[in-house]
């Protein structure tokens, strides 16, 4: 994973964020390889990667579309995309270029063969509006696949085991999406954010991490993401950093899970792909210009920008200021 | 040789039920290859795949270990081994064959490098003791590997989509009444340990949809035929009651007129390494 040679790595990440992000690629990237590859992402393709941020899923369509094809990340967050460029200039990736701006609004061109996302539509207001913006880029016909996030399943779960501190970290992290205002159901609702966008139904599947042996890497990404999120858990009196205490966290929950006999859970992402309808794509185009930006403002506290950036980061994928430290092909070897 | 305290294999037998167990696969197939290929299963292994079925799995494993490798399907259903040679022989797979035993019983080398199998302990009467059975089979350091149902992780949103409430009962007495285990994909955890194996790294799935001809629907449909006889022996419901031959498209209804996706079964995808 040459995470030792990553000049990123130099400059100013902090340890914890790097290994928390390679955690995160070692759960989820195999499986959104898979996804992409079962929606039909292949050789030669090009790729819009929406909300593109730490790089990863722009990276994995980059390995899956190959030279003859072309991955274009879009993302608000310039920093994020200075750090995206740099990744792909020392990957070697040169057929993987970012562009600032809100997918919504941005300047993109009309011929795409694949619009992509992961965990993005889930902090926009308007997930349909959104999706609706990315399929306009993407010709008649093309693919559109996005993975977004369910927290009810993991909820159901975690109240079915005997595993209180596993309980508890689910409680923090559904009252966080609730005083956040993140939709706690991006990932089911996919089915209707398509249709919405007047995509055909989407064909889906869910993921959802569960372990594990001693070295299973969701325990200590589990507790990486309470570190991230950790400042607004404290804002919002969700919890404190000494009823949580992360250092000893790890530990606890692989000892609950060999005390209960039951395995802990992450959090599920939810795949939903389709091709876009090819008779009516024209005609959608030329009645939608730029859809404008206008973010809800919190009434408590923190702006939902201000708590989706922090949720971003505890998802270690989208508009997140640094990107990922991880090689994306490393799950593949778990 | 089939134990005789084993839950009942209420879909039965039958040449629609093999049929059924292929469009089953077009569901799962893909989060099979993704589970052997993130356990190690690769080029030049041999794999022994338990409770082969129609071949799926098997065939799975046999396009991963490639020519030099070699995978043996056991199975003790003879009509559905003879299906599962046959479709070998079509797809021109010369490094997979097809064994009529009990995995518990059967004469086989214990230097396998891999043991893999789908819905298959969910059916056992003692999954710990077929998987205690099984990983004798495999060399130390070797892979285990299964896929089984989960049932319970389905009970969402049951009461916005009544037809899908109802069938999910039907699914979950039909299960608890044959005495199959229908929690044990995450149960998988506890086997791995009880067996001696360790804990497996696991992931829950649950295929969705969908479009128009999205293959679901119809394996909705079929796996309740294939179930009927034992819904009705079990006084379960009636075929009269469950209207199978519209179920299809009444289902897909559902799904257009409510917008919640219709779930097949989750699957629990396991593996470890043995000691």
């Amino acid at each position: 994973m040459a995470i030792e040679s990553d000049p990123i790595y130099i400059q100013g990440r902090s340890e914890s964020e790097t290994q928390r992000l390679i955690l995160q690629a070692l759960i989820y990237d195999a499986n959104t390889r898979r996804f992409l590859q079962d929606a039909g992402l292949t050789t030669g393709m090009k790729v819009l990667d929406v909300g593109s941020g730490a790089r990863d899923v722009a990276f994995l369509a980059a390995r899956l579309v190959g030279p003859t094809g072309s991955v274009v990340g879009v993302d608000q967050n310039s920093e994020v995309l200075e750090t995206a460029r740099e990744r792909a200039r020392a990957a070697r990736l040169a057929h993987v270029t970012f562009v600032e701006g809100d997918i919504r609004a941005a300047d993109l061109p009309n011929d795409f063969d694949a619009a992509i996302g992961r965990l993005v539509l889930m902090y926009t207001t308007d997930p349909a509006q959104a999706l609706k913006a990315a399929v306009n880029h993407v010709q008649p016909g093309g693919i559109v696949a996005f993975q977004e996030v369910e927290v009810p399943l993991l909820l159901q779960y975690a109240e079915s085991v005997q595993m209180p501190v596993f309980r508890e970290i689910v409680r923090c992290l559904v009252e966080l999406f609730r005083h956040g205002g993140v939709p706690l159901s991006t990932g089911f609702g996919l089915h209707q954010v398509f249709l919405a966008a007047g995509l055909p139904a989407p064909t889906m599947s869910t993921y959802s991490p569960m372990g594990g042996p001693p070295e299973w890497p969701g325990y200590r990404g589990m507790v990486e993401t309470m570190r991230s999120v950790l400042p607004l858990l404290e804002h919002f009196e969700i919890t404190t950093a000494e009823k949580l205490d992360l250092d000893t966290l790890a530990d606890g929950l692989l000892a609950e899970v060999e005390s209960a006999g039951t395995p802990m859970a992450g959090a599920t992402h939810v795949g939903a792909w389709a091709r876009g309808r090819v008779s009516r794509c024209r005609e959608r185009r030329q009645r939608q210009g730029p859809v404008a930006i206008t973010p809800t403002i919190g009434t408590n506290g923190p702006t939902p920008c201000v708590i989706i950036r922090a949720l971003c980061r505890a998802d270690g994928h989208t508009g997140h200021p640094h990107g990922s430290g991880a090689e994306s092909d490393s799950a593949a070897r778990l | 040789m089939t134990t005789d305290a084993n839950p009942i294999y209420f879909q039965g037998r039958s040449a629609e039920e093999t049929q059924r167990l292929i469009d089953q696969a077009k569901l799962y197939d893909e989060h099979t290859r993704f589970l052997l290929q993130n356990a190690g299963v690769s080029a030049g292994m041999n794999v022994l795949d338990v409770g082969s079925g129609a071949g799926d799995v098997a065939f799975i494993a046999a396009r991963l270990v490639g020519p030099t490798g070699s995978v043996i399907g056991v199975d003790q259903n003879p009509a559905v081994l003879e299906t599962a040679r046959a479709r070998a022989e079509a797809m021109r797979l010369g490094n997979v064959r097809f064994i009529e035993s009990d995995i518990r019983t059967v004469d086989l080398p214990a230097d396998f490098d891999a043991a893999v199998g789908r819905l298959v302990l969910m059916y056992s009467a003692d999954p710990v003791a077929t998987l205690r059975a099984v990983s004798d089979r495999v060399r130390p350091g070797g892979v285990v590997a299964f896929q089984e149902a989960d049932l319970p992780l389905a009970r969402v949103d049951v009461a916005a989509r009544p037809l899908y409430g109802k069938f999910f009962d039907v699914a979950a007495a039909v299960f608890e009444r044959a005495g199959v285990h229908g929690s044990m994909g995450t149960g998988l955890h506890r086997a791995f340990v009880d067996a001696g194996i360790g804990a497996p790294t696991m992931w829950a799935v649950i295929p969705m949809g969908g479009p128009a001809g999205w293959p679901g629907y119809g394996w909705f449909a079929s796996s309740f035929r294939s179930a009927l006889p034992a819904i009705e022996q079990l006084g379960i419901a009636t075929g009269a009651e469950l209207d199978l031959e519209t179920l299809a498209e009444r289902i897909e209804d559902e799904v257009v007129q409510t917008g919640l996706p219709l779930f097949a079964t989750p699957h629990v995808c396991a593996w470890a390494r043995t000691g």
